[in-house]
């Protein structure tokens, strides 16, 4: 099938956002704290299982958590250079 | 920074607040802190800025920092004590340098571009993707779903759910450039996009077609 037949398709029936009150802004309030919580071990679904809805149907939020994330990571096991 | 000179919360506000005499080194500090954030990110988790040299990796990484820097301290007050404050701080920066990638690579295409142009590519009534050749019922069943969907999206969608559905949900145009190019923000557009996409459904499903249905009809085999 065409890739973007199908995208569309998909995204037209895509019932993940519907009972879902979060938009983008709501969603990012929640980062920096999930960040750190995720970082030492915690599941965002437990936390916040509305956010990780969002996060599931919006590419951009979840892009966003995840560099984030990265890099708290990173920092926490001293991957990110010190001057 | 040495574990010896990291600031708490209260610290670091006070400092960039000037309320203590460390304010030039607490904003230095947090640059260089969210300068190196950013360049782990833009090095470790972007493959696709893999082709640029670490002069080019660090000067944008430079420049995103001084961007975030000051997007910080005007931001300060929003900051609720809610995690470190450098985790704070480093949220901010990755939204700046997110979305700096973001409009960089769309920076010379029109909304136009973005919507409109597109519609062939999807729409074509040639659904087939690979070499084989749908049965002669199946292809003419196939051109008459796409027809109602092509129907059903001009007579369900306003223009604008229209180009928001097009170029967020078919071309994967990140809503934060498609909606300056609207004239509107992030949050307005995913909710019309998300209007778009509920009405498309209810409409295409009083037509009896649903997902499987689609999907199936279309699938390779
Ligand atoms: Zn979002």
């Amino acid at each position: 099938m065409d890739e973007q037949l199908h995208k569309l398709i998909a995204c037209i029936f895509d019932q993940h956002a519907d009972n879902n009150p979060i938009d983008c802004e709501t969603c990012s309030i929640h980062f920096h704290r999930l960040a750190e919580l995720v970082a030492a071990g915690a599941s965002v679904n437990e936390l916040l299982p509305e956010v990780q809805q969002h996060l599931d149907c919006c590419l951009e939020c979840n892009e966003e958590f995840q560099a984030l994330l990265s890099i708290i990571v990173a920092e926490n096991s001293g991957l990110v250079a010190s001057e | 920074m040495s574990e010896r000179t990291e600031r708490t919360n209260e610290a670091w506000l006070a400092a960039l607040r000037g309320e203590t005499p460390d304010q030039p080194e607490a904003l230095e500090d947090l640059r260089s802190r969210l300068q190196r954030g950013i360049f782990y990110y833009l090095s470790r988790e972007r493959s696709d800025l893999a082709g640029l040299s670490n002069h080019d990796v660090t000067q944008m990484a430079q420049d995103m920092a001084q961007d975030a820097l000051m997007r910080v301290i005007e931001n300060l007050e929003s900051f609720r004590g809610d995690s470190l404050f450098t985790t704070w701080a480093m949220r901010v920066a990755v939204r700046v340098a997110i979305s700096d990638l973001r409009r960089a690579r769309y920076r010379d295409f029109s909304l136009d571009a973005l919507t409109a142009e597109s519609e062939p590519a999807w729409l074509s009534l040639n659904p087939v993707a690979g070499d084989k050749l749908p049965l002669p019922e199946r292809a003419a069943e196939q051109r008459e779903v796409l027809t109602r969907l092509q129907e059903s999206i001009h007579e369900a969608l306003t223009d604008r759910q229209y180009q928001a559905l097009v170029a967020v949900a078919v071309n994967n145009v990140p809503m934060e450039v498609v909606a300056e190019r609207m004239g509107t923000n992030r949050n307005a557009l995913y909710k019309l996009v998300h209007d778009a996409r509920r009405k498309l459904r209810a409409h295409l499903e009083s037509q009896g077609m649903s997902m499987d249905y689609m999907m199936r009809l279309f699938e390779d085999r």
